[in-house]
Protein backbone atom coordinates (compact mmCIF):
# COMPACT_ATOMS: atom_id res chain seq x y z
CA UNK A 1 0.00 0.00 0.00
CA UNK A 2 1.12 4.00 -0.74
CA UNK A 3 2.04 5.48 2.53
CA UNK A 4 1.90 8.96 3.40
CA UNK A 5 4.54 11.32 3.07
CA UNK A 6 6.86 11.47 5.54
CA UNK A 7 6.68 14.84 6.93
CA UNK A 8 10.77 14.93 7.24
CA UNK A 9 10.63 15.12 4.05
CA UNK A 10 9.02 18.50 3.29
CA UNK A 11 11.54 19.88 6.08
CA UNK A 12 14.80 18.81 4.01
CA UNK A 13 13.23 20.79 0.94
CA UNK A 14 13.81 17.46 -0.98
CA UNK A 15 9.94 17.03 -1.60
CA UNK A 16 10.01 20.29 -3.62
CA UNK A 17 11.44 24.04 -2.04
CA UNK A 18 7.59 25.42 -2.11
CA UNK A 19 5.24 22.24 -1.97
CA UNK A 20 2.46 24.79 -0.69
CA UNK A 21 2.84 26.36 -4.42
CA UNK A 22 3.73 23.29 -5.98
CA UNK A 23 0.12 22.24 -4.65
CA UNK A 24 -1.26 25.64 -6.40
CA UNK A 25 0.34 24.52 -9.40
CA UNK A 26 -1.09 21.29 -9.42
CA UNK A 27 -4.54 22.52 -8.57
CA UNK A 28 -4.44 24.81 -11.32
CA UNK A 29 -3.32 22.14 -14.16
CA UNK A 30 -6.38 19.68 -12.82
CA UNK A 31 -8.44 22.14 -13.22
CA UNK A 32 -7.80 22.98 -16.27
CA UNK A 33 -7.86 19.14 -17.54
CA UNK A 34 -11.45 19.29 -15.75
CA UNK A 35 -12.13 22.44 -17.31
CA UNK A 36 -11.07 20.90 -21.22
CA UNK A 37 -12.93 17.36 -19.85
CA UNK A 38 -16.52 19.27 -18.42
CA UNK A 39 -16.57 22.19 -21.15
CA UNK A 40 -18.31 19.94 -23.60
CA UNK A 41 -20.64 18.22 -20.89
CA UNK A 42 -22.16 22.09 -19.34
CA UNK A 43 -22.66 22.63 -23.01
CA UNK A 44 -24.56 20.00 -23.48
CA UNK A 45 -26.69 20.75 -20.28
CA UNK A 46 -27.24 24.06 -21.11
CA UNK A 47 -28.36 23.42 -24.62
CA UNK A 48 -30.59 21.55 -23.46
CA UNK A 49 -32.97 24.20 -22.19
CA UNK A 50 -32.38 26.76 -25.09
CA UNK A 51 -35.96 28.16 -25.89
CA UNK A 52 -34.43 28.27 -29.97
CA UNK A 53 -33.68 24.89 -31.52
CA UNK A 54 -29.74 26.09 -32.03
CA UNK A 55 -26.68 25.41 -30.48
CA UNK A 56 -24.21 28.26 -29.93
CA UNK A 57 -27.25 30.83 -29.45
CA UNK A 58 -28.97 30.37 -26.10
CA UNK A 59 -32.31 32.16 -26.75
CA UNK A 60 -34.02 31.97 -23.36
CA UNK A 61 -34.83 28.56 -20.46
CA UNK A 62 -37.39 26.25 -21.64
CA UNK A 63 -38.89 22.72 -20.85
CA UNK A 64 -39.59 21.84 -24.27
CA UNK A 65 -36.63 19.81 -25.67
CA UNK A 66 -37.80 17.29 -22.70
CA UNK A 67 -41.47 17.66 -23.92
CA UNK A 68 -40.31 16.84 -26.91
CA UNK A 69 -38.33 14.05 -25.71
CA UNK A 70 -41.34 12.44 -23.84
CA UNK A 71 -43.53 12.42 -26.59
CA UNK A 72 -41.22 10.25 -28.26
CA UNK A 73 -39.60 12.84 -30.85
CA UNK A 74 -37.37 11.38 -33.33
CA UNK A 75 -37.78 7.92 -31.53
CA UNK A 76 -35.42 8.30 -29.01
CA UNK A 77 -37.00 7.06 -26.23
CA UNK A 78 -37.28 4.03 -28.57
CA UNK A 79 -34.29 3.62 -29.73
CA UNK A 80 -33.01 4.27 -25.36
CA UNK A 81 -34.83 1.07 -24.87
CA UNK A 82 -33.58 -0.98 -27.23
CA UNK A 83 -29.58 -0.03 -25.96
CA UNK A 84 -30.88 -0.65 -22.32
CA UNK A 85 -31.97 -3.69 -23.57
CA UNK A 86 -28.70 -5.21 -25.57
CA UNK A 87 -26.79 -3.83 -22.56
CA UNK A 88 -28.15 -5.60 -19.73
CA UNK A 89 -28.74 -8.55 -21.75
CA UNK A 90 -24.90 -8.52 -23.49
CA UNK A 91 -23.29 -7.95 -19.95
CA UNK A 92 -24.78 -10.40 -17.94
CA UNK A 93 -24.24 -12.91 -21.14
CA UNK A 94 -20.66 -11.61 -20.92
CA UNK A 95 -20.12 -12.05 -17.27
CA UNK A 96 -21.37 -15.25 -17.32
CA UNK A 97 -19.49 -16.48 -19.47
CA UNK A 98 -16.62 -14.95 -19.01
CA UNK A 99 -16.45 -15.84 -15.55
CA UNK A 100 -16.43 -19.03 -16.74
CA UNK A 101 -13.70 -18.68 -18.84
CA UNK A 102 -11.62 -17.11 -16.43
CA UNK A 103 -11.78 -20.16 -13.81
CA UNK A 104 -11.62 -22.20 -17.30
CA UNK A 105 -8.27 -20.34 -18.18
CA UNK A 106 -6.50 -20.11 -15.16
CA UNK A 107 -6.65 -24.26 -14.59
CA UNK A 108 -5.00 -24.52 -18.42
CA UNK A 109 -1.23 -25.35 -18.79
CA UNK A 110 1.09 -22.75 -19.43
CA UNK A 111 0.78 -23.19 -23.13
CA UNK A 112 -2.77 -23.60 -23.34
CA UNK A 113 -3.30 -20.46 -20.76
CA UNK A 114 -1.05 -18.41 -23.62
CA UNK A 115 -2.68 -19.17 -26.38
CA UNK A 116 -6.23 -18.83 -24.90
CA UNK A 117 -5.43 -15.37 -23.95
CA UNK A 118 -4.26 -14.43 -26.99
CA UNK A 119 -7.18 -15.15 -29.03
CA UNK A 120 -9.46 -14.06 -26.01
CA UNK A 121 -7.44 -10.82 -26.27
CA UNK A 122 -8.06 -10.21 -30.40
CA UNK A 123 -11.62 -8.70 -29.94
CA UNK A 124 -10.08 -6.44 -27.36
CA UNK A 125 -6.96 -5.71 -29.28
CA UNK A 126 -8.16 -4.93 -32.76
CA UNK A 127 -9.80 -2.51 -34.28
CA UNK A 128 -13.20 -1.64 -33.40
CA UNK A 129 -14.38 -1.56 -36.76
CA UNK A 130 -12.07 -4.99 -37.91
CA UNK A 131 -14.35 -6.68 -35.11
CA UNK A 132 -17.16 -4.86 -36.66
CA UNK A 133 -17.25 -5.82 -40.44
CA UNK A 134 -15.55 -9.14 -39.19
CA UNK A 135 -19.25 -10.40 -37.52
CA UNK A 136 -20.87 -8.25 -39.90
CA UNK A 137 -19.36 -10.85 -42.43
CA UNK A 138 -20.21 -13.80 -40.40
CA UNK A 139 -23.44 -12.95 -39.77
CA UNK A 140 -23.99 -12.34 -43.36
CA UNK A 141 -21.85 -15.43 -44.40
CA UNK A 142 -24.34 -17.49 -42.74
CA UNK A 143 -27.45 -15.79 -43.41
CA UNK A 144 -28.17 -14.52 -39.88
CA UNK A 145 -30.47 -11.55 -40.51
CA UNK A 146 -29.10 -8.39 -38.91
CA UNK A 147 -31.23 -7.19 -35.71
CA UNK A 148 -31.50 -8.07 -32.35
CA UNK A 149 -29.76 -11.10 -32.13
CA UNK A 150 -26.66 -10.59 -33.92
CA UNK A 151 -26.39 -7.16 -32.13
CA UNK A 152 -26.48 -9.28 -28.78
CA UNK A 153 -23.99 -11.82 -30.26
CA UNK A 154 -21.70 -8.83 -31.10
CA UNK A 155 -22.21 -7.14 -27.65
CA UNK A 156 -21.24 -10.23 -25.86
CA UNK A 157 -18.47 -11.16 -28.13
CA UNK A 158 -16.13 -7.71 -27.25
CA UNK A 159 -17.59 -7.87 -23.84
CA UNK A 160 -16.37 -11.43 -22.90
CA UNK A 161 -12.48 -10.07 -22.88
CA UNK A 162 -12.76 -7.15 -20.71
CA UNK A 163 -14.97 -9.83 -17.93
CA UNK A 164 -11.97 -12.67 -18.42
CA UNK A 165 -9.68 -9.77 -17.56
CA UNK A 166 -11.29 -8.42 -14.51
CA UNK A 167 -11.97 -11.21 -12.82
CA UNK A 168 -9.13 -13.44 -13.95
CA UNK A 169 -6.72 -11.34 -11.07
CA UNK A 170 -9.08 -12.90 -8.75
CA UNK A 171 -9.11 -15.86 -10.02
CA UNK A 172 -5.33 -16.37 -9.31
CA UNK A 173 -5.47 -15.11 -6.43
CA UNK A 174 -8.26 -17.88 -5.19
CA UNK A 175 -7.16 -20.44 -2.70
CA UNK A 176 -8.06 -23.40 -3.53
CA UNK A 177 -7.80 -24.82 -0.35
CA UNK A 178 -10.92 -23.72 0.74
CA UNK A 179 -13.00 -24.73 -1.81
CA UNK A 180 -10.95 -28.31 -1.38
CA UNK A 181 -12.08 -27.71 2.38
CA UNK A 182 -15.81 -27.43 1.17
CA UNK A 183 -16.24 -30.56 -1.00
CA UNK A 184 -14.10 -32.38 1.83
CA UNK A 185 -16.72 -31.44 4.42
CA UNK A 186 -19.56 -32.95 1.75
CA UNK A 187 -20.46 -29.68 -0.37
CA UNK A 188 -21.12 -30.71 -3.95
CA UNK A 189 -19.17 -28.78 -6.46
CA UNK A 190 -21.95 -26.58 -7.35
CA UNK A 191 -23.08 -25.01 -3.75
CA UNK A 192 -19.10 -25.39 -2.95
CA UNK A 193 -18.99 -22.73 -5.81
CA UNK A 194 -21.84 -20.69 -4.91
CA UNK A 195 -20.36 -20.12 -1.59
CA UNK A 196 -17.15 -20.29 -1.62
CA UNK A 197 -15.84 -19.12 -4.62
CA UNK A 198 -17.78 -17.14 -5.68
CA UNK A 199 -18.15 -14.54 -3.08
CA UNK A 200 -14.04 -14.65 -3.24
CA UNK A 201 -14.51 -13.43 -6.75
CA UNK A 202 -17.47 -11.41 -6.79
CA UNK A 203 -15.76 -7.98 -6.75
CA UNK A 204 -13.87 -9.00 -10.68
CA UNK A 205 -16.64 -10.35 -11.81
CA UNK A 206 -19.15 -6.64 -10.48
CA UNK A 207 -16.57 -4.55 -11.88
CA UNK A 208 -16.27 -7.08 -15.42
CA UNK A 209 -20.03 -7.07 -15.29
CA UNK A 210 -20.12 -3.06 -15.03
CA UNK A 211 -17.18 -2.43 -17.82
CA UNK A 212 -19.09 -4.54 -19.96
CA UNK A 213 -22.26 -2.65 -19.25
CA UNK A 214 -20.90 0.59 -19.87
CA UNK A 215 -19.04 -0.71 -23.23
CA UNK A 216 -22.16 -1.75 -24.38
CA UNK A 217 -23.39 1.61 -23.84
CA UNK A 218 -21.66 3.21 -25.60
CA UNK A 219 -20.65 1.28 -27.96
CA UNK A 220 -21.00 3.20 -32.01
CA UNK A 221 -18.92 1.39 -34.42
CA UNK A 222 -19.45 -2.59 -33.82
CA UNK A 223 -23.13 -1.76 -33.57
CA UNK A 224 -23.13 0.21 -36.57
CA UNK A 225 -21.86 -2.40 -38.68
CA UNK A 226 -24.11 -5.13 -36.72
CA UNK A 227 -27.43 -3.72 -35.91
CA UNK A 228 -29.24 -3.88 -39.64
CA UNK A 229 -31.79 -0.95 -39.55
CA UNK A 230 -34.85 -2.49 -37.90
CA UNK A 231 -33.36 -2.81 -34.44
CA UNK A 232 -31.31 0.64 -33.98
CA UNK A 233 -29.62 1.33 -30.75
CA UNK A 234 -29.06 5.07 -29.30
CA UNK A 235 -25.66 5.31 -30.35
CA UNK A 236 -26.19 4.23 -33.75
CA UNK A 237 -29.33 6.57 -33.74
CA UNK A 238 -27.56 9.71 -32.59
CA UNK A 239 -24.11 9.14 -35.25
CA UNK A 240 -26.47 8.70 -38.07
CA UNK A 241 -27.96 11.93 -36.64
CA UNK A 242 -24.86 14.04 -36.74
CA UNK A 243 -24.51 13.70 -40.24
CA UNK A 244 -27.51 16.57 -40.06
CA UNK A 245 -27.93 18.47 -37.21
CA UNK A 246 -28.35 16.79 -34.14
CA UNK A 247 -32.11 18.26 -32.34
CA UNK A 248 -31.74 19.26 -29.07
CA UNK A 249 -33.86 16.07 -27.69
CA UNK A 250 -31.11 14.31 -28.06
CA UNK A 251 -29.09 16.57 -25.43
CA UNK A 252 -32.10 16.72 -22.72
CA UNK A 253 -31.53 13.06 -23.20
CA UNK A 254 -27.76 12.75 -22.53
CA UNK A 255 -28.60 15.23 -20.04
CA UNK A 256 -30.92 13.57 -18.63
CA UNK A 257 -28.89 10.17 -18.46
CA UNK A 258 -25.86 12.11 -16.83
CA UNK A 259 -27.53 13.17 -13.87
CA UNK A 260 -29.12 9.92 -13.25
CA UNK A 261 -25.55 8.48 -13.72
CA UNK A 262 -24.16 10.80 -11.21
CA UNK A 263 -27.06 10.61 -8.49
CA UNK A 264 -26.25 6.55 -8.94
CA UNK A 265 -22.41 6.79 -8.16
CA UNK A 266 -23.08 9.68 -5.17
CA UNK A 267 -25.87 7.02 -3.81
CA UNK A 268 -23.35 4.46 -4.26
CA UNK A 269 -20.74 6.31 -2.41
CA UNK A 270 -22.82 6.73 0.56
CA UNK A 271 -24.10 3.30 0.82
CA UNK A 272 -20.40 1.76 1.24
CA UNK A 273 -20.11 2.67 4.40
CA UNK A 274 -23.37 1.00 5.97
CA UNK A 275 -22.48 -1.77 3.56
CA UNK A 276 -19.22 -2.62 5.38
CA UNK A 277 -21.34 -2.41 8.62
CA UNK A 278 -23.34 -5.45 7.76
CA UNK A 279 -20.38 -7.33 6.55
CA UNK A 280 -18.65 -6.42 10.32
CA UNK A 281 -22.09 -7.49 11.70
CA UNK A 282 -22.00 -10.24 9.66
CA UNK A 283 -18.39 -11.59 10.66
CA UNK A 284 -18.88 -10.78 14.31
CA UNK A 285 -21.89 -12.93 14.57
CA UNK B 1 -6.39 -43.35 -14.15
CA UNK B 2 -7.07 -40.92 -11.99
CA UNK B 3 -4.95 -38.23 -13.31
CA UNK B 4 -6.46 -39.01 -17.07
CA UNK B 5 -9.91 -37.85 -15.92
CA UNK B 6 -8.89 -35.19 -14.46
CA UNK B 7 -7.04 -34.00 -17.42
CA UNK B 8 -9.71 -35.11 -19.45
CA UNK B 9 -12.40 -33.46 -17.74
CA UNK B 10 -10.13 -30.26 -17.47
CA UNK B 11 -10.52 -30.24 -21.40
CA UNK B 12 -13.83 -30.77 -21.64
CA UNK B 13 -14.35 -28.07 -19.32
CA UNK B 14 -12.45 -25.27 -21.60
CA UNK B 15 -14.41 -27.15 -24.89
CA UNK B 16 -17.62 -24.43 -24.86
CA UNK B 17 -14.82 -21.49 -24.27
CA UNK B 18 -12.98 -22.45 -27.31
CA UNK B 19 -16.45 -23.23 -29.47
CA UNK B 20 -17.30 -19.54 -28.99
CA UNK B 21 -13.74 -18.24 -29.37
CA UNK B 22 -13.60 -20.14 -32.77
CA UNK B 23 -16.95 -19.03 -33.89
CA UNK B 24 -16.88 -15.49 -32.88
CA UNK B 25 -13.34 -14.75 -32.67
CA UNK B 26 -11.25 -16.62 -35.24
CA UNK B 27 -13.85 -17.56 -37.90
CA UNK B 28 -14.55 -13.84 -38.32
CA UNK B 29 -11.04 -12.97 -38.49
CA UNK B 30 -10.68 -15.63 -41.40
CA UNK B 31 -13.64 -14.16 -43.34
CA UNK B 32 -12.01 -10.77 -43.21
CA UNK B 33 -8.72 -13.16 -44.49
CA UNK B 34 -10.88 -14.99 -47.16
CA UNK B 35 -12.94 -12.22 -48.49
CA UNK B 36 -9.24 -10.07 -48.87
CA UNK B 37 -8.32 -12.23 -51.20
CA UNK B 38 -11.68 -13.58 -53.15
CA UNK B 39 -13.14 -12.17 -56.47
CA UNK B 40 -16.14 -12.33 -55.44
CA UNK B 41 -17.42 -15.90 -57.40
CA UNK B 42 -15.22 -18.28 -54.97
CA UNK B 43 -12.29 -17.69 -56.84
CA UNK B 44 -8.87 -16.53 -55.83
CA UNK B 45 -7.55 -13.08 -56.84
CA UNK B 46 -4.88 -11.08 -55.50
CA UNK B 47 -6.51 -7.84 -56.72
CA UNK B 48 -8.05 -6.18 -53.57
CA UNK B 49 -4.99 -7.51 -51.97
CA UNK B 50 -2.75 -5.29 -54.56
CA UNK B 51 -4.77 -2.40 -54.77
CA UNK B 52 -5.40 -1.53 -51.59
CA UNK B 53 -1.84 -1.75 -50.80
CA UNK B 54 -1.19 0.35 -53.69
CA UNK B 55 -3.75 2.96 -54.57
CA UNK B 56 -2.47 6.05 -53.89
CA UNK B 57 -5.79 7.02 -52.93
CA UNK B 58 -5.79 4.31 -49.81
CA UNK B 59 -2.15 4.91 -48.75
CA UNK B 60 -2.71 9.06 -48.43
CA UNK B 61 -5.66 7.46 -45.55
CA UNK B 62 -3.53 5.35 -44.52
CA UNK B 63 -1.17 8.11 -43.86
CA UNK B 64 -3.05 10.36 -42.22
CA UNK B 65 -5.02 7.94 -39.90
CA UNK B 66 -1.71 7.18 -38.44
CA UNK B 67 -0.47 11.05 -38.56
CA UNK B 68 -3.74 11.62 -36.45
CA UNK B 69 -2.93 8.85 -34.01
CA UNK B 70 0.74 9.03 -33.78
CA UNK B 71 -0.46 12.96 -32.66
CA UNK B 72 -3.02 12.15 -30.70
CA UNK B 73 -1.49 9.55 -28.27
CA UNK B 74 1.92 12.48 -28.27
CA UNK B 75 -0.62 14.80 -26.40
CA UNK B 76 -2.49 12.42 -24.55
CA UNK B 77 0.73 10.87 -22.99
CA UNK B 78 2.31 14.72 -22.41
CA UNK B 79 -0.89 15.69 -20.64
CA UNK B 80 -2.14 12.79 -19.20
CA UNK B 81 1.16 11.59 -17.41
CA UNK B 82 1.52 14.28 -14.95
CA UNK B 83 -1.81 14.44 -14.36
CA UNK B 84 -1.73 10.62 -13.54
CA UNK B 85 1.31 11.40 -11.35
CA UNK B 86 -0.69 14.42 -9.62
CA UNK B 87 -3.74 12.49 -8.59
CA UNK B 88 -1.54 9.14 -6.87
CA UNK B 89 0.48 11.45 -5.28
CA UNK B 90 -2.58 13.48 -3.53
CA UNK B 91 -2.48 12.45 0.21
CA UNK B 92 -6.55 12.59 0.18
CA UNK B 93 -9.15 13.08 -2.44
CA UNK B 94 -7.00 10.99 -5.23
CA UNK B 95 -9.60 7.91 -5.54
CA UNK B 96 -12.45 11.35 -5.71
CA UNK B 97 -10.17 13.33 -8.60
CA UNK B 98 -9.64 10.54 -10.56
CA UNK B 99 -13.66 9.11 -10.47
CA UNK B 100 -14.10 12.89 -12.09
CA UNK B 101 -11.77 12.38 -14.51
CA UNK B 102 -13.83 8.95 -15.22
CA UNK B 103 -17.47 10.67 -15.31
CA UNK B 104 -17.40 12.38 -18.63
CA UNK B 105 -17.13 9.45 -20.38
CA UNK B 106 -20.66 8.30 -18.85
CA UNK B 107 -22.11 10.89 -21.74
CA UNK B 108 -22.18 9.30 -24.74
CA UNK B 109 -19.33 10.10 -26.77
CA UNK B 110 -20.43 11.32 -29.60
CA UNK B 111 -23.07 13.92 -28.51
CA UNK B 112 -20.12 14.99 -26.58
CA UNK B 113 -17.67 15.19 -29.21
CA UNK B 114 -20.24 17.27 -31.44
CA UNK B 115 -20.75 19.76 -28.59
CA UNK B 116 -16.93 19.85 -28.80
CA UNK B 117 -17.51 20.62 -32.20
CA UNK B 118 -20.13 23.64 -31.33
CA UNK B 119 -17.32 25.07 -29.56
CA UNK B 120 -14.55 25.09 -32.56
CA UNK B 121 -16.96 25.31 -35.35
CA UNK B 122 -17.60 28.38 -37.65
CA UNK B 123 -19.40 31.49 -36.00
CA UNK B 124 -18.65 29.57 -32.31
CA UNK B 125 -17.53 31.71 -29.76
CA UNK B 126 -13.17 30.59 -30.27
CA UNK B 127 -14.19 30.60 -34.24
CA UNK B 128 -15.24 34.59 -33.18
CA UNK B 129 -12.01 34.93 -31.01
CA UNK B 130 -9.61 33.45 -33.49
CA UNK B 131 -11.20 36.35 -36.10
CA UNK B 132 -10.80 38.94 -34.09
CA UNK B 133 -7.51 38.28 -33.70
CA UNK B 134 -7.15 38.31 -36.92
CA UNK B 135 -7.42 34.73 -38.04
CA UNK B 136 -9.81 33.43 -40.73
CA UNK B 137 -12.83 32.33 -39.94
CA UNK B 138 -13.62 28.42 -40.08
CA UNK B 139 -9.89 27.84 -39.09
CA UNK B 140 -10.37 25.45 -36.40
CA UNK B 141 -12.99 23.23 -37.57
CA UNK B 142 -11.83 20.78 -40.40
CA UNK B 143 -8.34 20.41 -39.57
CA UNK B 144 -5.46 18.00 -37.61
CA UNK B 145 -5.81 20.23 -34.76
CA UNK B 146 -9.96 19.64 -34.62
CA UNK B 147 -9.13 15.88 -34.99
CA UNK B 148 -6.53 16.14 -32.36
CA UNK B 149 -8.45 17.84 -30.21
CA UNK B 150 -11.24 15.49 -30.18
CA UNK B 151 -9.06 12.09 -30.14
CA UNK B 152 -7.65 14.06 -26.91
CA UNK B 153 -10.63 14.68 -25.35
CA UNK B 154 -12.48 11.58 -26.24
CA UNK B 155 -9.31 9.12 -25.07
CA UNK B 156 -7.22 10.98 -22.50
CA UNK B 157 -8.79 9.27 -19.76
CA UNK B 158 -8.27 5.75 -20.91
CA UNK B 159 -4.39 6.74 -21.26
CA UNK B 160 -4.53 8.33 -17.28
CA UNK B 161 -5.99 5.29 -16.10
CA UNK B 162 -3.62 2.40 -16.41
CA UNK B 163 -0.81 4.99 -15.59
CA UNK B 164 -2.22 6.10 -12.60
CA UNK B 165 -2.80 2.33 -11.29
CA UNK B 166 0.45 1.66 -12.36
CA UNK B 167 2.16 5.11 -10.58
CA UNK B 168 0.28 3.72 -7.18
CA UNK B 169 2.25 0.31 -6.88
CA UNK B 170 5.23 2.69 -6.74
CA UNK B 171 6.88 1.98 -3.74
CA UNK B 172 7.41 5.69 -1.99
CA UNK B 173 10.46 4.50 0.11
CA UNK B 174 11.87 3.74 -3.24
CA UNK B 175 11.39 6.96 -3.88
CA UNK B 176 12.73 8.32 -0.92
CA UNK B 177 15.76 5.89 -0.96
CA UNK B 178 16.95 7.13 -4.17
CA UNK B 179 16.23 11.01 -3.10
CA UNK B 180 18.38 10.07 0.35
CA UNK B 181 21.46 8.66 -1.97
CA UNK B 182 21.18 12.04 -3.88
CA UNK B 183 19.21 11.25 -6.69
CA UNK B 184 17.67 14.71 -8.33
CA UNK B 185 13.93 15.43 -9.88
CA UNK B 186 15.17 13.89 -13.63
CA UNK B 187 17.15 10.90 -12.31
CA UNK B 188 13.91 10.40 -10.07
CA UNK B 189 11.73 10.21 -13.13
CA UNK B 190 14.77 8.61 -15.55
CA UNK B 191 15.26 5.78 -13.44
CA UNK B 192 12.19 4.68 -11.30
CA UNK B 193 8.75 6.82 -12.21
CA UNK B 194 9.75 5.47 -16.33
CA UNK B 195 10.69 2.13 -15.64
CA UNK B 196 7.94 0.99 -13.06
CA UNK B 197 4.97 2.93 -14.67
CA UNK B 198 6.55 1.29 -18.14
CA UNK B 199 3.50 -1.45 -18.50
CA UNK B 200 0.32 1.52 -17.86
CA UNK B 201 2.16 3.82 -20.28
CA UNK B 202 2.28 0.51 -22.94
CA UNK B 203 -1.24 0.08 -22.22
CA UNK B 204 -2.18 3.31 -21.80
CA UNK B 205 -0.73 3.84 -25.10
CA UNK B 206 -2.53 0.95 -26.56
CA UNK B 207 -5.75 2.40 -25.26
CA UNK B 208 -5.59 5.25 -27.56
CA UNK B 209 -3.81 4.71 -30.29
CA UNK B 210 -5.38 1.91 -31.94
CA UNK B 211 -8.98 3.52 -31.26
CA UNK B 212 -7.60 6.47 -32.33
CA UNK B 213 -6.01 5.52 -35.87
CA UNK B 214 -8.86 3.53 -36.51
CA UNK B 215 -11.96 5.36 -35.97
CA UNK B 216 -13.78 6.59 -38.07
CA UNK B 217 -16.68 8.78 -36.22
CA UNK B 218 -14.21 11.17 -35.09
CA UNK B 219 -12.60 12.37 -38.04
CA UNK B 220 -16.00 12.21 -40.11
CA UNK B 221 -17.33 14.80 -37.41
CA UNK B 222 -14.18 16.81 -36.66
CA UNK B 223 -12.41 16.79 -40.26
CA UNK B 224 -14.49 16.10 -43.60
CA UNK B 225 -12.00 17.14 -45.49
CA UNK B 226 -10.09 13.81 -45.61
CA UNK B 227 -11.02 10.15 -45.17
CA UNK B 228 -9.16 8.14 -42.90
CA UNK B 229 -8.44 4.63 -42.82
CA UNK B 230 -11.61 3.82 -40.88
CA UNK B 231 -13.84 6.13 -42.96
CA UNK B 232 -12.73 4.11 -46.07
CA UNK B 233 -13.20 1.17 -44.68
CA UNK B 234 -16.91 2.23 -43.62
CA UNK B 235 -17.23 3.54 -47.27
CA UNK B 236 -16.52 0.25 -48.43
CA UNK B 237 -18.72 -1.84 -46.76
CA UNK B 238 -21.71 0.64 -46.02
CA UNK B 239 -22.07 2.91 -48.92
CA UNK B 240 -20.51 1.10 -51.91
CA UNK B 241 -22.97 -1.40 -52.44
CA UNK B 242 -20.97 -4.73 -53.49
CA UNK B 243 -21.87 -8.20 -52.92
CA UNK B 244 -24.12 -8.68 -50.35
CA UNK B 245 -22.53 -5.87 -48.32
CA UNK B 246 -19.05 -7.99 -48.08
CA UNK B 247 -16.27 -5.31 -50.05
CA UNK B 248 -13.23 -7.55 -51.14
CA UNK B 249 -11.44 -4.58 -51.13
CA UNK B 250 -12.44 -3.41 -47.89
CA UNK B 251 -11.71 -6.97 -46.49
CA UNK B 252 -8.49 -6.11 -48.07
CA UNK B 253 -7.67 -3.02 -46.16
CA UNK B 254 -8.92 -4.33 -42.98
CA UNK B 255 -6.86 -7.19 -43.31
CA UNK B 256 -3.49 -4.34 -43.94
CA UNK B 257 -5.43 -2.58 -40.81
CA UNK B 258 -5.25 -5.81 -38.92
CA UNK B 259 -1.35 -6.45 -39.83
CA UNK B 260 -0.70 -3.28 -38.80
CA UNK B 261 -2.10 -2.95 -35.73
CA UNK B 262 -0.41 -6.12 -34.49
CA UNK B 263 3.21 -5.21 -35.58
CA UNK B 264 2.85 -2.02 -33.28
CA UNK B 265 1.33 -3.88 -30.81
CA UNK B 266 4.42 -6.13 -31.09
CA UNK B 267 6.46 -3.14 -30.70
CA UNK B 268 4.96 -1.60 -28.13
CA UNK B 269 5.02 -5.01 -25.79
CA UNK B 270 8.52 -5.57 -26.92
CA UNK B 271 9.07 -2.38 -24.74
CA UNK B 272 6.51 -3.49 -21.63
CA UNK B 273 9.16 -6.84 -20.51
CA UNK B 274 6.76 -8.69 -18.89
CA UNK B 275 4.58 -9.01 -22.18
CA UNK B 276 1.64 -9.02 -19.14
CA UNK B 277 0.19 -5.73 -19.89
CA UNK B 278 -1.68 -4.19 -16.98
CA UNK B 279 -5.06 -3.42 -17.64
Amino acid sequence: MRRSRRPAENETGKGGPYPQMKNIGRNIYLGLILIFLYAPIVLVIIFSFNSGDRRGIFEGFSLQWYEKLFQNDNGLLESLGNTLLVAVCASVIATVIGTYAAIVICRMTPLGKRVTMIVNNIPMLNAEIVTGISLMMLFTFLSIPLGFGSLLIAHVAFNIPYVVLSVMPRVRNLSTSTYEAALDLGAPPAKAFAQVTLPEIMPGVISGLLMAFTLSLDDVIISYFTSGSEFITLSVKINAMTKRTVPLTVNALSALMFVAVFVLLLLINFRKPSKNKNNAVQAAK
Amino acid sequence: MKRMSAKLKKTLAAAPLWVWMVCFTIIPMLLVVYYAFSDGAGGYTAENIISAATNSNYLKSILISFRHALMSTAVCLVIGYPVAYFLSRMKTGGGFVILLFMLPMWMNFLIRTYALKSIIDKGSLLDNLMVSLGFDSGLLINSDFAVALGMVYNFLPFLILPIYTSMLKIDERVIEASRDLGAGSLTVFRRIYLPLTMPGIVSGITMVFVPAVTTFIIPQMLNNKYMTIGSLIEYKFKQEVSMEGISGVGSALSLLLMIAVIIIMTVVNAVDKDGDTAM
